[in-house]
């Protein structure tokens, strides 16, 4: 633990104090008075930010998880081991604070449990995003574990989590696999209410392919940020691993962002939906398919090349913009096309604030518990055993 | 309530094996929807926007009464959707060549209903008497319903912090069932008969013989025949229904099947990828055990060469290290057995 | 049981194969298991 005292007056204190203060009032009037107390939700439009950035974009930027322990456990980049921890941390928060988030969206925030327990929807895409997402969740916090294990001296109970290191990848990768594609699913039921440029029956496959690039380059990302804010708490073996580990995710996401680029454009051909290009839609299109894919697919490919580190951190920050803006695309632009622009939504003050809130506390709860258990670095105790 | 969901059709099933009758369709299997299935004709060319159907409406299901009452006609001035306060609505379009068109419009109450398709609590059930029934018991509000329907018609009690929920057009079938009423609230209002509830097979035969007997004055097409695999509300119209606010481009597929494939394919992930990267993680593991045996068989190779080089340095050294040991003892022998002797000499000398 | 409605016979049939997704992925780890339980120990297990 620091030795030295903490210092409490800090700008990034601040406006998080600010952050949180503000949440707390949005989250009185959201259960004190109901959704349109804060939201700009209305019967054309059920679904707002809320689903689009905190639990599309949520659940496609908490990629990270498996993307990294496949690579690590399965893919044979033991050498990486160092990098696991930060990106199951940031994963399993990822998650539970999607969940969090949709205790705020849904009417009656306490009946989450019932597709699972109550009453079962097997036909609904959402049964399945539920179902992976309650599993999935379940899956991460056992393979985090062992950090708290360590923290908290019990060693049985780290290694017999150890043991089971594979299989939970792989279920990890299962589950994934099947809710970030059922995310894209979600959409295939309206076909009349999606723009024809964003709607595919490969909508699924679209949302999966995404979601690894995703997961890639948030790992990037986070690990640049903790780099500068954490650095102290991060081992030599972390450091050491850290540079030729960001150019081997750039040049990974590089090659799956030319693969999402080539699959998009046979989802245009499939449908033959080239003559939309021409149109405004059309335009928005290509800025999302030149502009947040081909882009950052070719500056990771250079940055992996020329072993150029700010370009592949600066990289990564276009990429996680590109599945926000896909994502917005997905679910709001292109979501009610047909209506007029007077029916069509725009998020209200206090639904930003709610998805700024949970942000902070995903952020304020990962600094937490990375300056207290071994995340960035290996528990003296258990040195060397991988 | 147990019917309702998966487990209870589980149930029902293992009920009918026990009973040998045969246990599921096939896939391939049509399914025309129940035989008795009841729904309303609405008939474009005879409403004439009295609004009298809202009104009843919201008097047979005790829903709140609006500002403005229901027969003041300006309302109809702008575009209405159905609300939490409005099963139905009816909506004014001019049409060139017409005049005034009036359409109602409410759950259409699908054969396949999209809502029901989307429920992840299994809310929502299509009933043998043709309604689309919604259960708020278990309802989460997730609103993935409303983003389903490709009519726009479920609405959500926002305002409501405690027990927010879906509403939408019952086909009064509670009421129905429950012998309060024998037809529909709007039916029943209609001065005109333009609207007609009857069996969704008998309505389709009326609605034909509507066009063939007037086909000026219709459009020859009942709207919710096939749509999203058919309704059992079905409207007919004197002008085309795209200009009376009835999207024509929602095809004939019903919802449940175009989330079938995707949902088809995530079982199958759960069936192969465990074995894909299962074989990935052996192949890699075998690769790396290779690796490090090879690795390991290299170290070993060079520490016994290493070994054996310094073994014979060592001898060397220490034949050297003998060689010139014994040379030196000789060289020494030598020198005391000279001196011994010159010594000896030198007596014989002084004593001869 | 019947099905007038196809979205009662998906109810059942999906229904039935997500049960059967959960026993498949625990046939995958018991069989896993069996399959590797009398390979020697640094076969199963090497860093």
């Amino acid at each position: 633990m620091n030795t030295t005292e903490y210092k409490w007056i800090t700008p990034f204190n601040i406006i998080a104090g600010i952050i949180l203060a503000f949440g707390v009032v949005a989250t009185v009037m959201r259960f004190g008075f109901g959704l349109s107390a804060v939201t700009n939700l209305d019967d054309n439009n059920p679904w707002g930010i809320w689903i689009s950035f905190d639990l599309l974009c949520g659940v496609a930027l908490a990629a990270g998880g498996y993307v990294t322990t496949s690579a690590i456990y399965l893919f044979g980049y033991k050498k990486y081991q160092a990098a696991v921890r930060p990106a199951l941390l940031t994963a399993f928060l990822g998650y539970a604070f999607v969940v969090v988030a949709l205790h705020f969206d849904v009417g009656r925030p306490w009946r989450l449990p019932y597709p699972l327990f109550v009453s079962q929807g097997p036909t609904s895409v959402l049964f399945e995003i539920g179902l992976c997402v309650f599993l999935y969740l379940t899956v991460l916090f056992i393979e985090f574990t062992p950090a708290a294990f360590e923290w908290l001296g019990m060693k049985k109970a780290r290694n017999i989590v150890h043991k089971a290191t594979i299989a939970l990848t792989i279920m990890g990768v299962v589950l994934s696999t099947m809710h970030q594609s059922s995310l894209g699913a979600l959409y295939l039921i309206v076909p009349s209410k999606v723009h024809p440029l964003w709607y595919s029956d490969y909508l699924p496959v679209f949302f999966f392919v995404s979601s690894t690039v995703a997961g890639l380059s948030m790992v990037i990302f986070e690990g640049s940020i903790s780099h500068k804010f954490i650095h102290e708490k991060m081992s030599d073996e972390y450091l050491g691993i850290h540079d030729t580990f960001v150019f081997s995710f750039a040049r990974a996401a590089s090659f799956v962002l030319l693969a999402y680029f080539v699959i998009k454009v046979i989802g245009v051909a499939a449908d033959n939906n080239w003559h939309y290009l021409a149109t405004g839609y059309g335009s928005w299109f290509l800025v999302e398919m030149l502009g947040f894919v081909l882009l950052p697919c070719m500056l990771y490919g250079i940055a992996a090349r020329e072993k150029n580190m700010a370009l592949a951190k600066w990289t990564s920050l276009l990429a996680v913009l590109g599945i926000v803006v896909n994502r917005f695309n997905v679910s709001l632009v292109a979501f009610n096309y047909k209506l007029d622009s007077a029916d069509r939504y725009f998020p209200s003050f206090w639904e930003i604030v709610v998805s700024v809130f949970v942000v902070t506390l995903l952020i304020l709860t990962f600094r937490w518990i990375s300056r207290r258990m071994a995340i960035f670095s290996e528990h003296p105790d258990f040195q060397g055993d991988h | 309530m147990l019917r309702r969901t998966f487990l209870g059709l589980l149930g029902a099933t293992a009920a009918g094996l026990a009973a040998g009758k045969p246990a599921a369709a096939a896939a391939n299997t049509h399914f025309g929807g129940y035989p008795d299935a009841k729904g309303v004709l609405f008939d474009g060319t005879r409403c004439i926007g009295c609004r009298k159907c809202e009104g009843k409406c919201n008097e047979v299901n005790e829903l709140k009464a609006p500002e403005k009452p229901f027969d003041d006609l300006t309302v109809l001035d702008e575009k209405r959707r159905t609300n939490q306060y409005a099963y139905t609505v009816v909506n004014k379009y001019e049409v060139e060549g017409a005049g005034s068109v009036f359409r109602k419009i409410q759950c259409n109450h699908c054969m396949e209903p999209a809502c029901a398709s989307a429920c992840f609590v299994s809310a929502f059930k299509k009933e043998p008497s043709g309604a689309v029934s919604y259960n708020e018991s278990v309802c989460v509000g997730c609103r993935y319903c409303m983003v389903a329907c490709p009519f726009y018609v479920p609405a959500y009690s926002y305002d409501d912090p405690i027990t927010p929920k879906v509403i939408k057009c019952t086909l009064c079938d509670p009421l129905i069932a429950s012998g309060k009423r024998t037809i529909p609230g709007c039916v029943e209002a209609c001065p005109k008969e333009a609207l007609v509830y009857g069996k969704r097979d008998e309505l389709l035969k009326i609605a034909n013989e509507r066009i063939h007997r007037n086909p000026d004055r219709y459009v020859d097409h009942i709207y919710g025949e096939t749509e999203m695999g058919g309704t059992n509300w079905l409207y007919l119209s004197g002008v085309p229904f795209d200009e009376i606010g009835l999207d024509t481009h929602l095809g004939t597929t019903p919802a449940p099947k175009f989330t079938k494939g995707a949902l088809g394919a995530v079982a199958m992930v759960v069936g192969i990828w465990p074995v894909l990267l299962g074989g990935i993680y052996g192949v890699t593991k075998v690769t790396r055990n290779e690796a490090t045996k090879a690795r390991m068989d290299a170290v070993a190779d060079a520490i016994a060469t290493t070994k054996a080089e310094d073994a014979a340095t060592l001898k060397s050294a220490m034949d050297k290290a003998a060689a010139d040991k014994a040379a030196t003892v000789e060289r020494e022998v030598k020198k005391a057995l000279a001196e011994a002797a010159k010594a000896q000499e030198a007596a014989e000398g002084e004593e001869g | 049981m019947e099905y007038y409605v196809l979205q009662d016979f998906l109810t059942f049939t999906k229904g039935t194969v997500y049960l059967l997704m959960g026993a498949g992925l625990v046939a995958f780890v018991i069989w896993w298991n069996f399959l590797f339980s009398r390979e020697p120990e640094n076969h199963k297990n090497v860093k």
